[in-house]
């Protein structure tokens, strides 16, 4: 799925995962993509910010709607300077990949955190967004695209919490990517 | 001290009791794991509960009751 996105669409992706750990959630949904987005402002994504939807204002309105969640593992026992990367690789060198995730105990460690639905969906779209456009890549913003396109998720939802109508950015972002795309 | 000491105790004496109570449910996950790893693996090199006991440092109806269910059958 992810061989067309470009350098700036998998960087969102990958910060949208840290914004997920860091309000310790456990799943990406379509508010840790935005999350994503914001927070490294790249490309045509830049223009959430003009919309008063920073990633600030963004996490404000997460933890609003949904608190935060667990904190993950992993940064717990940092706190207690465990190192638990450093653990995992010492054991997977005596019990192979995987070996601390396979026990009962050891589910909690598993490092992945998994897209929901509605964020597969958006990935999906701002696909469809990019093909639409005769793009032959997907750049952060598609993704923005495919994110307003759902219309539903918590996503949408922040964003007309903060007065930036999706609508309103949908075509912001077009008209950026140039006369022919709107 | 050790380092690893002095911050566990600075930690568990954290003033907000979320984060000091997440980090001990997290080492005790970790606990369980290890543990759990090593247990199997004492079974499969044809370990007896006696010794595995032995070294955990509990009893030997303690370490069967927990994983003798699960590698019991086994040398």
């Amino acid at each position: 799925m992810f061989e067309r996105f470009g350098d700036d669409a998998r960087q969102a992706l990958v910060r949208a995962q840290e914004e997920a750990g860091a309000l310790g959630h456990d799943y990406i949904g379509t508010e840790h993509l935005l999350l994503g987005l914001a927070a490294l402002e790249i490309g045509d994504a830049g223009v959430l910010s003009s919309f008063g939807a920073t990633r600030e204002a963004l996490v404000g309105q997460t933890l609003a709607e949904i608190g935060p969640g667990r904190p993950p593992d992993a940064a717990a026992l940092a706190s207690i300077g465990i190192d638990l990367e450093e653990v995992r690789r010492r054991v997977e060198d005596v019990f192979g990949p995987g070996a601390l995730e396979r026990t009962r105990a050891g589910r909690v460690f598993c490092a992945e955190r998994r897209f929901t639905p509605r964020s597969k969906k958006a990935l999906e779209l701002a696909t469809k967004e990019a093909r639409r456009l005769g793009h032959g890549y997907v750049g952060a913003e598609h993704l923005l695209l495919g994110v307003l396109a759902l219309r539903e998720g918590l996503a949408v939802k922040l964003l007309e919490n903060l007065g930036a109508s999706p609508d309103r950015i949908r075509e912001a972002v077009l008209e950026r990517l140039g006369p022919r795309a709107a | 001290m050790t380092t690893e000491a002095s911050e566990l105790a600075e930690a568990t004496a954290s003033k907000d009791p979320r984060a000091g109570l997440t980090a001990v449910a997290a080492l005790r996950s970790l606990l369980e794991s290890l543990e759990e790893l090593q247990v199997e693996n004492a079974r499969a090199q044809g370990w007896t509960w006696k010794e595995i006991a032995g070294c955990l440092n509990v009893s030997k109806q303690a370490v069967h009751k927990k994983y003798g269910r699960r590698w019991g059958r086994r040398g």
